[in-house]
């Protein structure tokens, strides 16, 4: 996971996402324990409060759940909690794309082409 | 450790300082709560080093009061010490002791001193007890200046600029010192820096001092979150524009017109769209650099 400090995508919200994506790669699997919030903090050289606020967004969301005397681990339905944080994501990147090129004055066909383009480009080489 | 400090270890009250004519700080009112860390930021010449200095006992106030860990400064500067870890902005080690002498002359004066936390701390900055200050790289003088100020575990640590002048990789390892020392107590925590992005991956709260006064005080995370640009396009360049409340920088350059607002709402960008001739509106996010910077400018030209 990596931090961007000078993003204005607060801290707290690129850890989420770093957490977040990591569960939907399954670099953590359902059960797992993820790392505390001290030694996050220190890995990332970030404040432990910022850590604890992006762990608190996921436990509401249900991606982790706090166990008793040991920490925090990735809930069992993990997979899909992720895939619909991950999902979010890409619709907001998605909508933002969409209206800067509608301020551009792009229509929606000149868009479809373009996200065609892209996808062609980023998969290119790969099986999928 | 504490005495009735109340939940904030730093507070300053009214606080002037004047040097002659000149106005260093100007009215400061400050209270950082207990276990958060605070970042100082302003431009060069802002007042933070003098109001550093007051905290910690070094300068006296011209008038106001300043409580520290519930004791008073600087009434009772010599007692306030044991209760502050300070790293001033310039090295404090006399250059022709060895690291072992300035350890122990330091812990000569503190009687809380913890050895074990010490040894710890000369491990993990691989500081050699038998190099003379003089001969240390910036970076290791920097580490030392920092074992020296928290081995006696203060309440309150208070940091002037410690990474300026460090190369990447020394200041990712004193950040992580930093981190390492105050995340498993409940310090609080004040530092000053031009490196923001230091800033904003430790402070929780930051305020920013501008010719002597402190001009906001915020968590770091609600001031990105309230603070926008709106990017606006008039019809005529350089045309007329009216700008909405709460603005606060706004520059015009050709057709585009940026304007940073705070407490951002709906009713600014109704306000811009209604009371000018726009053809296209959108809203930005901003880092904390630009934040840093556009209060800064805004209050330049308010002159």
């Amino acid at each position: 996971m990596q931090i961007e400090p000078l993003s204005p995508v607060p801290i707290f919200k690129q850890i989420a996402d770093g957490v977040r994506s990591a569960v939907a790669a399954g670099v953590y699997r359902p059960g797992d324990l993820i790392p505390s919030v001290r030694a996050q903090a220190l890995q990332l050289v970030v404040n432990p409060n910022t850590v604890q606020r992006a762990y608190e967004e996921l436990e509401r969301e249900g991606l982790i759940i706090s166990k008793k005397g040991t920490g925090m681990i990735v809930s069992p339905d993990s997979k899909l909690t992720a895939k619909n944080g991950v999902t979010e994501n890409v619709r907001s990147g998605f909508s933002q794309a969409i209206s800067a090129g509608r301020s551009a004055g792009l229509s929606r066909v000149a868009i479809d082409k373009l996200y065609r383009e892209v996808w062609n480009d980023n998969t290119a080489g790969r099986s999928k | 450790m504490s005495e009735t400090a109340g939940d904030s270890p730093i507070r300053l009250e009214h606080v002037t300082r004047r040097f002659g004519k000149m106005l260093a700080v100007n009215d400061l009112t400050l209270s950082i709560p207990r276990a958060t860390t605070f970042g100082f930021i302003g431009l060069n010449g802002a007042g933070k080093t003098t109001a550093i200095r007051m905290m910690v006992g070094l300068l006296a106030p011209s008038s106001g009061s300043i409580h520290v860990d519930g004791i008073e400064v600087p009434r009772d500067r010599d007692r306030v010490k044991t209760h502050i870890g300070y790293v001033p902005d310039r090295p404090n080690v006399y250059p022709w002791m060895r690291v072992e002498e300035a350890i122990s002359f330091v812990r000569s004066f503190q009687p809380k001193w913890n050895q074990a936390r010490c040894d710890e701390l000369m491990k993990m900055f691989e500081l050699d007890p038998r190099k003379r200050a003089k001969h240390l790289s910036k970076g290791q003088a920097a580490k030392l200046s920092m074992l020296l100020a928290i081995c006696h575990d203060p309440a309150v640590l208070i940091f002037d600029e410690p990474t300026s002048g460090l190369d990447p990789l020394v200041r990712e390892e004193f950040l992580e010192g930093v981190l390492s020392v105050t995340s498993e107590r409940q310090q609080t925590v004040l530092f000053s820096s031009h490196t923001l992005s230091d800033v904003q991956r430790l402070a929780d709260n930051i305020g920013i001092m501008h010719e002597g006064k402190l001009l906001l005080h915020a968590p770091v995370d609600e001031l990105l979150d309230r603070t926008k640009r709106i990017r606006a396009v008039l019809e005529e360049e350089n045309g007329k524009h009216e700008a909405p409340p709460g603005m606060v920088f706004q520059r015009v350059r050709g057709r585009e017109w940026m304007i940073t607002v705070e407490n951002f709402r709906q009713e600014q960008i109704e306000f811009v769209r209604s009371r000018n001739r726009i053809s296209h509106l959108d809203v930005q996010d901003m880092s904390l650099d630009d934040v840093f910077k556009d209060f800064v400018r805004g209050q330049k030209e308010a002159v």
